[in-house]
């Protein structure tokens, strides 16, 4: 999956290390700056994305 | 209502912090149920656009689009939990929105660090870095078969139940990501790719990815983004810090003692006040004087509140991760790769 200059796209290298026998969960790390509205008012803050793992991974867990 | 996870990894759902409700902190149950994200969806460049642009052809005779369009785009989230406590143990990093990671892949967001992103490194891509999980990491009986990939390696503060199952951030090299060094060759090349024309809503790739981040700027507070056009330039200036940030520069604050310690700070951005005049291009001395540069504060979580743990050694490479140890924060518990 390496280019020529032996650099592979972050995709593929994402599918690379999903198929390691080793590996239980790949997914791409999204978060960015925007605005929210929320009961009629507007802020800035960070949206970010979570796997579905963290189900039950214990992040969310008391 | 009941909180709840997410129904599905693609739901137009999101779990919020508590602090963005201001409801009591011991409730747990938004008192709205929804919530409106307005953000800058990028897109592909028209053809018309795309013909037009010179830089757009590579001189090695890769095809690489030349720009991005930029749209306001608002999507209604419907919130199904909220939290009391804090996210940051699992790398949240001062966020307060949550929602599936599919969701937010497909909404294509632009934001000032989409215009890093024009680089062989994320030819595909449109994320800075993916988190990898795994079990019971090894130690390479020998290197001779593996081959370095161009990426590095960054450890999560995701916990997890079981102590063996470990999570890392995988991204390029600051020196592979940088599209810098390729522009710039370019730009030696065809000597006129660094112009940025100004188009409506059309981001056109740049010699300097300086000038495409304020083109990015620009372009989202004309657009109504004052809130993202005034915290993504207040990240610019260096008056803000995001998680983002530290992943994508871990050299620089792996230099320091307490690294590590710092992974688990929470950056809180510190934006600067909204207004259509500042959410344009504002000479430096005059947007400094309108909006004051204030470092955010930081707020510690005790390490030994973090199931989490460090490394001092973990690559990513064609074979595998090699690894040699690692220890347990919090239990001081060491263990030994195998």
């Amino acid at each position: 999956m390496l280019d020529k200059k032996g650099i592979a796209p972050l995709d593929d290298a994402r599918q690379q290390s999903a198929s390691l026998s080793n590996v239980t969960e790949v997914y791409p790390q999204i978060r960015f700056i925007t605005e929210v509205r929320y009961a009629g008012k507007s802020e800035s803050t960070s949206v970010l994305g979570l796997p579905d793992s963290s189900r039950s991974s214990g992040a969310l867990t008391a | 209502m009941k909180a709840r996870f997410f129904s599905s990894p693609t739901a137009d759902e999101a779990i919020s912090k508590s602090t963005l409700q201001n409801c009591s902190p011991i409730s747990p149950i938004a008192h709205r149920k929804e919530v409106i994200l307005r953000y800058a969806e990028r897109g592909a460049l028209s053809k018309a656009a795309a013909d037009d642009d010179e830089a757009s052809r590579c001189h090695d005779g890769l095809r690489q689009t030349g720009g991005i369009s930029i749209v306001p785009r608002e999507k209604t989230l419907h919130i199904v939990a909220s939290l009391i406590r804090s996210f940051s143990r699992i790398g949240g990093f001062g966020a307060r929105v949550f929602t599936p990671a599919q969701n937010a892949e497909q909404l294509h967001v632009a934001s000032r660090t989409t215009c890093k992103l024009f680089s062989p490194a994320f030819r595909k891509a449109f994320y800075m870095a993916f988190t990898c999980a795994f079990v019971r990491p090894r130690r390479a009986a020998s290197r001779r078969g593996d081959q370095a990939t161009g990426f590095a390696t960054f450890p999560c503060s995701t916990p997890q139940k079981s102590p063996l199952v470990f999570t890392v951030s995988i991204f390029p090299r600051p020196s592979e990501a940088s599209p810098s060094r390729r522009f710039s060759r370019h730009h030696q090349h065809s000597g006129d790719a660094s112009r940025t024309s100004r188009e409506i809503g059309i981001l056109k790739r740049s010699a300097q990815p300086t000038a495409m981040c304020a083109a990015f700027l620009a372009e989202a507070g004309a657009m109504g983004l004052s809130a993202v056009s005034s915290v993504s330039r207040s990240v610019a200036d260096g008056s803000a810090l995001t998680g983002a940030q530290l992943i994508s520069s871990p050299a620089e604050f792996a230099r320091r003692e307490n690294f590590l310690h710092s992974l688990w700070l929470a950056f809180a951005p510190s934006p600067s006040p909204s207004s259509s005049a500042s959410s344009r291009a504002l000479p430096r001395a005059r947007a400094a004087r309108l909006n004051p540069v204030r470092r955010p504060p930081l707020r510690v979580i005790p390490a030994n509140h973090c199931r989490s743990w460090v490394t001092s050694d973990c690559a990513f490479t064609s074979s595998g991760f090699l690894w040699s140890k690692c220890r347990l924060r919090g239990s001081g518990l060491p263990i030994t790769g195998r």
